[in-house]
C-alpha cells in the first residue's frame, strides 16, 4: 500500500540577516522570521495522499510547491511535524540525481538510473528503450556537455520515466523540446501515472491540473489555502482572485493579469471578468497604453457596464495626451470630473483641471 | 524506518513484481517516518547500514567518476601518477642531499611515504566537497549521505591503485622485497580507509555548514604535510621534539600503512593511536551526523 501522511509539517530554513529586518511578507516566496533566524517555506501543512490519488499542487512562483514535493519526496525532513510515507518513490525534479556533465549519455543513463533505484542488470534490459525514447541516436556516446538544452530534457526525461515508481512526484516544466517530442512525452507520462498508485504533480498551469489531477491543493506563502477537486478548486480560485481585484486589491489584480497571460499562452478563454481585472492591473502600471485602455473599454463595455467616472475621467486624460486636439474629448472630462473628483488623487485633479483649460 | 511486521507476506500477493522490486530497493520499500526518530547514534548508524547497501551506486559513480575526470587529458588518469612520480624524483634527489640520507633508502622512504600520505590528504582535502556536489540527489530524494563519504573513499582507494603502480617500479628496480610483513599493510590500508570515512563525513559535513570549512582544511592539510614526518624521517626531530610526531594521529595513520610497505611492522602504539582514532573520531562523527541528519538538507 504506497500512502504519504503529512502531519503538521513545517518547512524552515535557516538564514543569516541583517539586523532590524523582520516579519516581512514578500510578494512571493516564504516569511522571514528574524528573531529565529529562519525564513517559512511551508507552514502547519497537513494532509494524506493514498492509492489511486491524483494530487495537484497549484500556486504561483514561490508559494512552495516545489518544496512540498521535496518534503514528499523526503529530501527535507519536516523542521517541526512529521511525514510518514511507504512506497518506491521517483521523482522528475529540475536536476536529475547523480547527473556528470563530463560523462558520456550512455554512462549517465547508468547513474542516474542507480541513483533512482534500478539495478545494472535492470538498466542494461532498458538502456536501448531508453536512448530509442530521447532520440539521441549516436550522441549517447558522446559526453553529455555538449547536448543541447532539448537533448538533455529529453535524456532527463526518458530516464526519470523509466523507473517504474509506486509514487511519482513531478515537478512541473515538462518542457520536452519539440512538438513531436512532446506529444510522445505526454503519452509516456499518461501511461505512467495510470501505472503508478500515487501521483503528485507541481504546476502553475491550472488548467494542466485539472486535466491530470482529481484531487488539488492550493498554497499560497507556505500555507495550503483550499483543498478540493482539481477542475472546481481552479474556477472558484479565480472567481476568489475577481472577487478580490474588484474589491481593488492591488495583489489580486497583478495575479488576474498573470492567469489572463497564462490563459492565452495556453490558446485558452479568458474569462471577461479576469482579464477585465487584469486590465485594471496593466493599465495601472503602465498607464498610457491606448489599446490596453481600448480593450479594457470593450471588455466592460461587453459585459453590459459602464464604467465608474474616475476609471472613464482617467482614460479621458489619456486620450487628451495622445490627441490634443479633440475638443469633445475635453468636454467629456469636464462632464465627468464632478463624480469622478472624490477618487483622484491631487495630481491627477490638478492635471485634469489643465487638461480642461487647455 | 520500522520495517511492519508481516509486511514482505503481504507484498507478495500485491502487483505482479512486487516482490522484485522490493529486493532492489529494500530501503525505499518500507513505511518511513521523517524526521527520523529515536538517538542520534541509531539515525547516523541506519543510515551507515543504508549506504553500504548502495554500494552499486557508489561504486559505479565512484569508478566512473575517476575515468571521467581525465577523459580530456591525453595520459588520462596516470597524470595524477606521472606528476607524484616527478615530484618523488626531484625530493629524493635534492632532499637526500639536504637531509643527508642514503639516496636510493630516501627515494623508497619518499614514494611509500607519499602515496600513503596522498591517500590520507586526498580523503580529508576533498573530503570538503563530497556531500555539497551530492546537492542534486541529496535533493531529490532520501538519500544516506553516508553514501557520498563511501564513494569517496572508494574514489580515493582508486586513485592510490594508481599511485601503486609507482611503487612497485620504486620496489622493483631498487630491488627491495618486503618480504610477508609487507601483507600488514591490508589491515594498515583498511584502517586508514574506514578512518577516511569519517574524517571525509565529518568535513563533509563542516563544509556544508560553513563553507569557510573548505580552505580552512585545505590549507591545515598543506601543513600538516610538513609536519608530519613523511618527507622526512621522523628521527631527525631529535628526542626534545619527537612528541611533535608521537601526538599527530595523522603520523600513526601513515605509519600503520607506510612500515608494512617497507617492510617494517608498525609498532603496537601505531596500532593503538590508529584504532583509538577510529573508534573515537568514527563515535564522534556518526553522533554529530545523527544530530545534523535532519537540518543538513537545509544547508545546501
Amino acid at each position: 500500500m504506497a500512502r504519504i501522511k503529512v502531519e503538521n509539517a513545517w518547512v524552515e530554513f535557516p538564514v543569516a540577516l541583517p539586523r532590524g529586518r523582520g516579519g516581512l511578507v514578500a510578494r512571493t516566496g516564504g516569511t522571514i522570521d528574524a528573531a529565529r533566524g529562519v525564513v517559512t517555506a511551508l507552514r502547519d501543512i497537513s494532509f494524506e495522499v493514498r492509492e489511486g490519488d491524483r494530487l495537484g499542487l497549484m500556486g504561483h512562483n514561490g508559494a512552495g510547491k516545489t518544496t512540498l514535493l521535496r518534503l514528499l519526496a523526503g529530501a527535507y525532513p519536516p523542521t517541526r511535524g512529521r511525514i510518514l510515507s511507504s512506497g518506491r518513490i521517483s521523482t522528475l525534479f529540475n536536476a536529475l540525481p547523480g547527473l556528470a556533465t563530463d560523462g558520456t549519455g550512455r554512462e549517465n543513463i547508468m547513474t542516474c538510473s542507480l541513483h533512482l533505484g534500478l539495478t545494472r542488470r535492470e538498466i542494461l534490459r532498458k538502456m536501448d528503450e531508453i536512448i530509442d525514447f530521447a532520440e539521441l541516436g549516436d550522441f549517447i556516446d558522446l559526453p553529455v556537455r555538449i547536448y543541447s538544452a532539448g537533448m538533455l530534457t529529453r535524456l532527463g526525461f526518458a530516464i526519470a520515466t523509466s523507473v517504474e515508481p509506486e509514487i511519482l512526484l513531478l515537478d512541473e516544466g515538462l518542457a520536452t523540446g519539440d512538438a513531436s517530442f512532446a506529444q510522445k512525452a505526454e503519452r509516456r507520462m499518461n501511461e505512467l501515472i495510470a501505472r503508478a498508485s500515487i501521483f503528485v504533480v507541481a504546476s502553475h498551469s491550472d488548467t494542466l491540473l485539472a486535466s491530470l489531477c482529481n484531487r488539488a491543493l492550493l498554497l499560497e506563502h507556505g500555507q495550503v489555502l483550499r483543498e478540493g477537486q482539481a477542475g472546481k478548486l481552479y474556477s472558484s480560485y479565480i472567481e476568489g482572485v475577481i472577487l478580490a481585484a474588484r474589491a481593488d486589491d492591488e495583489a489580486a489584480q497583478a495575479r488576474a493579469y498573470a492567469l489572463s497571460t497564462e490563459l492565452t499562452t495556453q490558446g485558452l478563454p479568458v474569462p471577461a471578468e479576469l482579464e477585465e481585472q487584469g486590465l485594471r492591473h496593466a493599465i495601472r502600471i503602465n498607464p498610457g497604453n491606448v489599446p490596453m485602455l481600448q480593450r479594457y473599454v470593450t471588455l466592460v463595455q461587453a459585459q453590459g457596464r459602464i464604467l465608474p467616472p474616475y476609471e472613464e475621467a482617467r482614460l479621458m486624460m489619456t486620450l487628451i495626451g495622445i490627441y490634443p486636439d479633440r475638443d469633445s474629448y475635453r468636454a467629456r472630462l469636464a462632464e465627468l470630473m464632478p463624480a469622478a473628483t472624490p477618487r483622484l488623487d491631487p495630481d491627477e485633479q490638478r492635471a485634469a483641471a489643465t487638461l480642461i483649460a487647455g | 524506518m520500522a520495517r511492519r511486521p508481516g509486511r514482505r507476506d503481504d507484498d507478495r500477493q500485491g502487483t505482479a513484481g512486487y516482490e522484485q522490486r522490493v529486493r532492489n530497493s529494500d530501503i525505499a520499500a518500507q513505511t518511513v517516518i521523517l524526521p527520523t526518530p529515536g538517538h542520534s547514534l541509531v539515525v547516523a548508524w541506519r543510515d551507515v547500514v543504508d549506504g553500504a547497501r548502495l554500494a552499486p551506486v557508489w561504486l559505479y559513480t565512484g569508478w566512473i567518476d575517476v575515468v571521467q575526470r581525465f577523459r580530456r587529458t591525453r595520459l588520462g588518469q596516470f597524470w595524477h601518477t606521472l606528476s607524484l612520480a616527478a615530484f618523488i624524483l626531484v625530493m629524493g634527489v635534492l632532499w637526500s642531499t639536504i637531509l643527508r640520507q642514503d639516496p636510493i633508502d630516501y627515494l623508497r622512504f619518499t614514494t611509500t611515504s607519499l602515496i600513503v600520505w596522498s591517500l590520507i590528504s586526498g580523503l580529508v582535502t576533498d573530503g570538503t566537497m563530497v556531500i555539497i556536489n551530492g546537492q542534486a540527489t541529496a535533493l531529490s530524494m532520501r538519500f544516506p549521505y553516508t553514501a557520498f563519504a563511501m564513494g569517496h573513499v572508494w574514489r580515493g582507494l582508486l586513485m592510490f591503485a594508481h599511485h601503486f603502480v609507482l611503487y612497485i617500479l620504486v620496489m622493483t628496480a631498487t630491488l627491495y622485497p618486503p618480504g610477508w610483513t609487507g601483507l600488514l599493510a591490508v589491515p594498515g590500508l583498511l584502517l586508514v580507509v574506514a578512518n577516511g570515512f569519517w574524517m571525509s563525513l565529518l568535513v563533509g559535513m563542516l563544509a556544508l555548514r560553513r563553507r569557510d570549512v573548505i580552505p580552512a582544511v585545505g590549507s591545515a592539510m598543506q601543513i600538516m604535510m610538513f609536519v608530519t614526518p613523511v618527507l622526512w624521517p621522523k628521527e631527525l626531530l631529535g628526542p626534545k621534539l619527537a612528541f611533535a610526531a608521537d601526538l599527530n594521529p595523522l603520523y600513526h595513520l601513515v605509519r600503520v600503512a607506510r612500515d608494512p610497505l617497507m617492510g617494517l611492522a608498525p609498532g603496537i602504539e601505531n596500532w593503538a593511536w590508529a584504532i583509538g582514532l577510529l573508534l573515537v573520531g568514527g563515535g564522534a562523527t556518526l553522533w554529530l551526523y545523527g544530530r545534523w541528519r535532519n537540518r543538513m538538507p537545509y544547508w545546501f
